[in-house]
């Protein structure tokens, strides 16, 4: 806009009119951008607020008292901050051990996505071989398959599933942050890979996994924009395919590992149907699931006085204790998500 | 200094170990195949043993009915698990109606507002950034269950159209159908907003494609902003239009979470309720109690196949209205 207007000026000044007559011009240009500016900020803050007005309200709600909350002189503003809420919700949604529950899923499942599709999406970008569209057609197809179609299959699948010959169950992991840990190594798992956190980690590892298809088109879109001479001369100097890709494709697809692993992170995170199924022991539940649960688990915090505590105030809180982690991961890798496509050229 | 003659120099160099032809000798492409299929082993594998073999098993699973609660004793019934979800079963078949409706109604909302939001956020304003930072945010918080908790207390009615002035004010103006439409569109507007994140991202590196070569000879040429958006913008981003629907079609339909608008038909009053989707109705059928798992299988096949249907429908329909430039 301002260039446009400024080459427009310098046309009327070559077309020698008198300085007057340029000067309201220019004046008049200037508070139609001005103008236009204004209305472009009013409606994007118009539009922010609409998004930000979930957060506000769980954050407004959930320092307000019982007093607060009956009161109807009190819309935002609470009369002062009511921590209670926050304590019996951390110890409701009992934290530390369903955040670090959480954080096991969401990380292991990411560096097993991120590891598995760079590989998958480097053969599928770089390498020609016979089948290959029709292969990268069923990635896509994937993509499309309802998870309600085949969770039932899958659910008998993890059933079966024989237990690992190295006796681990992800979840007896010893974790370093519970306070509450209610159980240690040791558990038999009589239900195959129900109850443990396989079901999330073990596909990530082999490309599939949540929305595993989304990261092996990332790194094939990712790995065909880049110049092909590398492989020419890796070859040339005798690399093999597994060197080429570990040593010199690997190191310089660091933007797509990076959105990918933070995508990966953030959707497991998110995640409620999968872990609802194949997780029922209540110590083995993820952050979000717990929120499910608030009323009973409350119920066991407070001694049997549940429905005395539980209220909006409280529900709220635990909702920011739910996407607390998240939001600060995302407060210091807002660009990451944000410029996403401009940096792994997804599309285009 | 006497310089030896060129091909003297070549023969002193070692000579590469001849080839030996033996059976295992490969042509380079064939190489570069196996290598290729090395490359991918890792997905086929996982293809085929978590979407393949479980599509396929989910298949016969819904031709069967469970005898015992044990997966091997199945009973063969035929096409009696379909016929029940259409013609029997109460719940089904309100339930997946429900669902293609607000995905027929959500789409072109979704994909509007996501086309004005990105247009909107790819100027070059000061402190854009933030706002972008903003408009991405439902992905990262939009925990299904944080949703829920959010709209059971009725924060998404507030947002838009909750207000009783305004339902009033709709109700006298419009008369009770069409204002309760008008309602029911607006309470569902801020799902809408917050299920587009991912699309307003499509759709700003979409606007960034489009060269800034064409506005200007659009513009030397007279046109208006009005033309230019749907002269040079509408049919150069419309793969990415695509893009949208069918991302959007594929996450609704996908989406653990569905909220329906209800109006209180004496006061006026609207507001939202945690619909049952698809997907919770299929859980319950197979894992609450009644290990329905041959009828779930059956529901889960019909939800995929409707879900097919429309995008290929999407797909029939656009094919003829995207334009690719150049090779793409």
């Amino acid at each position: 806009m301002a260039t446009i207007a400024r080459r427009q000026a310098t046309s009327t000044r070559y077309a020698a009119r008198p300085q007057q007559r340029l000067n309201t011009y220019l004046l008049l240009k200037l508070a139609r951008t001005l103008a236009i500016r204004i209305v472009t900020y009013l409606i994007l803050a118009d539009i922010a607020f609409v998004f930000l007005f979930p957060v506000f309200y769980m954050l407004a709600t959930s320092i307000k008292s019982v007093q607060d909350l009956t009161d109807p002189t009190i819309q935002w503003i609470a009369s002062g901050i009511d921590w209670q809420n926050y304590i019996l919700a951390w110890q409701a949604i009992n934290f530390w051990h369903s955040f670090s529950n959480s954080a096991q899923i969401a990380i292991l499942s990411g560096v097993g996505q991120v590891i598995s599709c760079a590989f998958v999406g480097y053969g599928f970008g770089r390498i020609n071989f016979p089948g290959r569209e029709i292969l990268f057609l069923l990635v896509i197809f994937t993509f499309l398959v309802p998870p309600e179609t085949i969770i039932v299959p899958l659910f008998i699948l993890y059933k079966t599933m024989p237990r690992l010959a190295i006796d681990i169950n992800l979840a007896s992991f010893p974790h370093i942050f519970a306070i509450n840990g209610t159980f240690g190594p040791g558990k038999i798992l009589d239900h195959g890979w129900i109850d443990t956190y396989w079901p999330f980690i073990f596909p990530s590892f082999l490309g599939e996994g949540l929305k595993g298809s989304v990261f092996v088109l990332i790194f094939r879109q990712f790995f065909r924009g880049l110049p092909w001479e590398l492989e020419e001369a890796a070859r040339v100097d005798g690399a093999g395919p597994l060197a080429t890709f570990f040593r010199i494709m690997l190191p310089l697809a660091k933007p797509a590992i990076l959105v990918s692993f933070l995508f990966s992170v953030v959707w497991h995170w998110n995640d409620y149907l999968e872990p609802l199924i194949y997780l029922n022991r209540s110590e083995l539940f993820t952050l979000p699931m717990r929120l499910s649960v608030l009323g009973q688990t409350l119920n066991e915090v407070t001694g049997g006085a549940g429905s005395e505590f539980y209220n909006e105030a409280l529900a709220m809180a635990a909702c920011v204790l739910v996407i607390l982690p998240v939001l600060i991961l995302y407060l210091f890798t807002q660009r990451f998500f944000t410029e996403s496509i401009d940096r792994t050229g997804v599309v285009g | 200094m006497i310089r030896a003659p060129i091909d003297t120099i070549v023969s002193r160099r070692p000579s590469p170990p001849a080839r030996s032809r033996s059976r295992f000798h490969m042509s380079l492409g064939t190489q570069r195949a196996l290598q290729g299929y090395m490359f991918i082993l890792p997905w086929v594998v996982g293809f085929i043993m978590f979407l393949a073999w479980p599509l396929i098993r989910s298949l016969m699973l819904s031709f069967n009915e469970l005898e015992a609660v044990n997966i091997n004793n199945v009973r063969f019934v035929g096409l009696d698990n379909y016929k029940q979800a259409f013609f029997v079963d109460p719940r089904f078949f309100p339930i997946l109606v429900e669902q293609i409706k607000q995905t027929f109604v959500n789409t072109p909302a979704i994909l509007i507002f996501s086309l004005f939001v990105a247009m909107l956020a790819n100027q070059r304003l000061f402190g854009i950034g933030a706002f972008r930072g903003i408009f991405f945010l439902p992905v990262i918080i939009g925990s299904a269950e944080v949703i829920q908790q959010l709209f059971s207390e009725g924060v998404g009615s507030n947002t838009f159209g909750g207000n009783a002035d305004v339902a009033s004010f709709l109700q006298q103006f419009l008369g009770p159908t069409w204002a309760d439409n008008v309602i029911l569109v607006l309470g569902r507007m801020s799902l809408v907003l917050w299920a587009s994140g991912v699309q307003i991202l499509i759709f700003m590196a979409g606007l960034k494609s489009v060269g800034a070569t064409y506005y200007e000879a659009g513009r030397i040429d007279g046109a208006t902003g009005w033309e230019l958006f749907w002269k040079i913008t509408v049919p150069l981003i419309s793969p990415f239009v695509l893009l949208n629907i069918i991302y959007t079609v594929v996450d609704t339909f996908t989406n653990s979470f569905s909220v329906q608008g209800v109006i209180n038909q004496t006061t006026g009053q609207f507001t939202q309720q945690r619909g049952m989707t698809v997907l919770q109705y299929i859980q319950q059928t197979a894992f609450s109690g009644q290990f329905r798992l041959g009828y779930a299988a059956a529901l889960g096949w019909i939800y995929f196949l409707i879900m097919f249907i429309v995008l290929m429908l999407v797909i029939w329909f656009m094919r003829n209205r995207v334009y690719y430039a150049g090779e793409k």
